[in-house]
């Protein structure tokens, strides 16, 4: 047990995360407009910055991981985990982290996710954890920032798991890396005296079930015209509850309940999320830190525009996850892990994923254009924006491509980036909503 | 020989043998500092100096991290930053 005089590395900053989200909590209850909505949402992920610092402080294990990794075992064994940078991101506002993250050795034209990343341990921004399992994939960058952890003085002498992701997405390819799981599972069992049981992954793995089915009704009912909730929410909201914090909440099953709920009340009425949606946008990527809150209320107010979906917000890839045996849950959650997760799913492998998520989606969300914020990270995906220009003309919908930092709003700022679109409008004969 | 190189960045747990390699190879050439080019928007090189910054500071490796371009350009500003490096080593 620590005492007051012993603080963990970190967790003064985790403290003022749960300082922060209380109060947004209260204001979701109490304030002028109460947001049932919002405020589960955030008491979603109080609990998780909860959960991380009592295991911090009473010594119990926890671990860095990533969205990728199966993050349904570490809840069926009861252990906690974190990744490092997921609370930087909604708290860059309220921070200096972005500018941190450019007086460290890291050059500033690398990737903003992986350069506050490092900034974030090596700053002592994160609670140290008990063990590290690393996420060798989508991109380059990412080996290279757990490199950058091992050799941070405090992270030094924690074990390391690292699983190795295959390139393909077939049968085999989910098997051999189901094999990865189960190896992190038996490491984690030596590491933390935890087991796995059966019965438990079972629980955790029916609630990621549930959410799954949830999620697709979800994205069903945003496809129509007007669609029924704001730009970025769906990825958002969705995402960051259902693969951020640890899994089998129900609470998180319970608020896809009621973004389906919100979400058909406004279908039934002929009511979009805009009073008057004029065009229908995909974001091609993960969404970042700064466009949801800085485009997305733009595109609404100067276009009439809404950002519909995107890479991280859609749900038609994920599978249901069979819970016959630990086997069949391995595959299932192997499945998830490379191919389909955002971002993992579109930048490893081939270009054919990109290429059937991008046409699927210009289709059954009615989009009038497709942007690509090129963020500079995703070299992989850069790479091919050849192949997007031929899919959006071959679907007769245009496309913007710019690059940016979506993780960094000091790349290319907010206002260039509102300055390409509507340049990008303009050309289109897309004008601004004449107030 | 080509077996006896170290792994590139992109397998993972590797950068401290590159590292060794470098230190290894500048006792085999007398080298008395390191220039680090760096290709602008390139990932890999840009985290693996991060690593190599604390590995050189920890040798008392004198280091020079270069921005070059992908194309023959500013060498003037090169050679600038090259000599300034070289003076510094003697």
């Amino acid at each position: 047990m620590m005492t007051t005089t012993t603080l963990a590395r970190g967790l003064d900053r985790w403290y003022e995360y749960r300082a922060r989200f209380e109060q947004f909590i209260d204001a979701m209850k109490n304030g002028p407009e109460p947001n049932p909505l919002m405020a589960l949402f955030f008491e979603i992920v109080l609990d998780q910055v909860n959960a991380v610092i009592s295991s911090t402080e009473e010594g119990r294990p926890v671990l860095s991981s990533w969205y990728g990794n199966g993050m349904e075992i570490y809840a069926a064994m009861d252990i906690d985990f974190y990744c490092p940078v997921d609370l930087i991101f909604p708290n860059q506002p309220f921070t200096h982290d972005v500018v941190s993250s450019h007086s460290g050795p890291s050059p500033d034209d690398t990737c903003g996710l992986i350069r506050q990343g490092a900034m974030a341990v090596a700053n002592g921004l994160v609670p140290t954890p008990t063990q590290v399992i690393a996420m060798l994939e989508p991109c380059d960058a990412q080996l290279t920032l757990h490199e950058i952890w091992q050799k941070t003085p405090e992270w030094s002498d924690i074990p390391v798991f690292a699983l190795d992701p295959p390139y393909g997405s077939s049968p085999e390819d989910f098997e051999y890396f189901a094999g990865e799981l189960k190896r992190m599972t038996r490491w984690l069992e030596e590491q933390t005296g935890r087991t796995l049981t059966y019965e438990n992954l079972k629980r955790v793995c029916e609630e990621t079930n549930r959410v799954t089915e949830l999620w697709g009704e979800l994205c069903e009912l945003q496809r129509t015209v007007p669609a029924p909730t704001p730009s970025f929410m769906i990825p958002e909201i969705g995402w960051n509850s259902s693969q951020h914090v640890n899994a089998g909440s129900p609470k998180v099953t319970k608020l896809f309940e009621m973004m389906v709920g919100l979400a058909e009340q406004n279908v039934a009425a002929g009511i979009g999320a805009l009073p008057d949606e004029r065009l229908r946008v995909y974001w091609a990527d993960l969404d970042g830190s700064w466009p949801p809150p800085v485009l997305g209320p733009w595109l609404a107010e100067t276009f009439g525009a809404v950002v519909v979906n995107s890479f991280q917000g859609e749900a038609a890839p994920y599978g249901i996850i069979d819970t016959t045996s630990i086997d069949t849950m391995m595959f299932g959650l192997a499945r998830r892990s490379i191919h389909e997760v955002p971002m993992i799913r579109q930048a490893r492998g081939s270009v054919a994923m990109f290429d059937t998520d991008i046409k699927r989606v210009v289709r059954d969300y009615s989009v009038d254009c497709v942007l690509f914020p090129g963020h500079k990270g995703h070299k992989d995906q850069s790479a091919s924006i050849g192949f997007l220009r031929d899919i959006c003309r071959e679907a007769g919908v245009p496309l913007l491509a710019f690059t940016s930092d979506i993780f960094d709003p000091t790349w290319m700022t907010p206002e260039q980036v509102k300055r390409r679109i509507t340049e990008f409008f303009a050309a289109q004969g897309w004008d601004p909503i004449d107030r | 020989m080509v077996q006896e190189r170290p792994s590139e960045p992109r397998v993972f747990g590797t950068a401290l043998d590159r590292q060794d390699f470098v230190r290894d190879n500048m006792g085999a050439f007398k080298a008395a500092g390191v220039v680090l080019p760096h290709l602008p928007m390139c990932d890999f090189w840009g985290f693996e100096k991060h690593n190599f910054d604390a590995y050189a500071d920890s040798h008392a490796i004198p280091v020079l991290s270069l921005n070059v371009d992908y194309i023959v350009g500013n060498t003037g500003q090169l050679r600038t930053r090259v000599q300034a490096f070289i003076e510094t080593l003697t």
